[in-house]
């Protein structure tokens, strides 16, 4: 089945009432994991990550009825799904204000165990790369870099310009190179 | 022709780590049966989220009733506390005080510049308790001269230009 087929069967099993729920499940299994690689990569750890792509999905099922079909339905999913991300990093932020913060030393110290394999290295030297990028640059790094997606693609989801987030991406390429150069 | 150009752009960058590593990086293994329940909790939140609500309101109404009985409470202790009106000290008997107390009281509480202003009003102040008025004519010129001349020289101390 197409993408867009699918999307269009989630769609009209949401908006029938009796079978909502089951319009829900198709969604979340069609695209909890890719939500899910997005939010882990700006938010880093599996419960903070779960904690995000819950209220995602909350929202989602709230305001699906809202949901007029001007843009993709990814596109729509990407967008709570960044929001939510920013909004949590930025309460986080707030919080550690009030005590000392080393982004690096956030990630959790049971990743040192997952350096066996090259991949995971490769994983794990990103993640913390990304890490020290500003909230917003790690949004757009993720989309380019990870999820491949267009610029055009990227400005709907974040409705912003083009000319921006490619200025964007170029200063987050230039720090993640840096820090992986250094190590 | 998306992943092309992504590491096209890289090349232009100089980013020949992020370049090799371009879609090489793993994913994260999902918990198994994770998205299934997933939806069964957002579900769950999103149907039982009115309750919380409710439940959140009723925390505060209770907040509120408890303010509004310490606020009730306060005001009625106040209302019942005895204050001095003006008319009760209107009513004091002043003759009731010894002198002694009042003196006392006046060297204790009043400063000397207070109360060379006190007897400056009292002077000017027909009738004063204080300090009765002395007609000039009564003072002696001999008492005059004799009080000016004792302080004389302050005079020379002021510049002409003072005066004027």
């Amino acid at each position: 089945m197409q993408p867009a087929e699918k999307d269009t069967q989630i769609l009209q099993l949401l908006g029938d009432p009796a079978r909502r729920e089951q319009g829900f499940r198709l969604l979340v299994n069609t695209y909890g994991d890719r939500l899910y690689q997005h939010i882990r990569r700006m938010v880093h750890t599996h419960e903070d990550t779960d904690d995000v792509l819950q209220n995602t999905m909350v929202k989602v099922y709230r305001s699906v009825d809202r949901f007029r079909g001007q843009s993709q339905l990814y596109t729509w999913l990407y967008r709570i799904a960044t929001n939510e991300s920013l909004t949590f990093l930025e309460r986080q932020k707030r919080q550690r204000t009030l005590f000392t913060y080393n982004p690096e030393g956030s990630l959790p110290m049971a990743r040192a165990a997952e350096v066996e394999l090259d991949g995971e290295h490769i994983r794990q030297r990103l993640d913390q790369a990304i890490a020290t990028l500003p909230p917003k640059q790690k949004a757009v790094f993720s989309m380019r870099y990870f999820e491949e997606r267009s610029y055009q693609e990227m400005a709907d989801i974040f409705t912003t310009s083009v000319g921006a987030l490619k200025a964007s991406y170029h200063h987050a390429v230039k720090k993640i190179e840096s820090y992986l150069s250094q190590g | 022709m998306e992943e092309h150009d992504i590491k096209k752009e890289l090349d232009a960058q100089d980013a020949p780590i992020l370049r090799a590593q371009q879609g090489q990086v793993p994913k994260w293994e999902l918990p198994p049966g994770y998205l299934d329940q997933l939806a069964d909790r957002t579900l769950d939140q999103a149907t039982t989220k009115p309750v919380t609500r409710y439940r959140h309101l009723q925390v505060v109404a209770r907040w509120a009733v408890a303010a509004a009985v310490i606020l009730a409470a306060g005001l009625w202790w106040m209302s019942n506390q005895e204050v001095g009106t003006v008319e009760q000290f209107a009513e004091l008997d002043w003759n009731s005080i010894p002198t002694e107390d009042l003196q006392q009281y006046v060297s204790d509480n009043i400063e000397e510049f207070d109360l060379d202003l006190l007897t400056e009003g009292a002077r000017e102040t027909a009738g004063s308790a204080v300090v009765p008025p002395t007609p000039a004519d009564e003072i002696s010129i001999e008492a005059l001269e004799e009080f000016l001349g004792d302080d004389e020289e302050w005079l020379d101390d002021l510049e002409s230009d003072e005066w004027f």
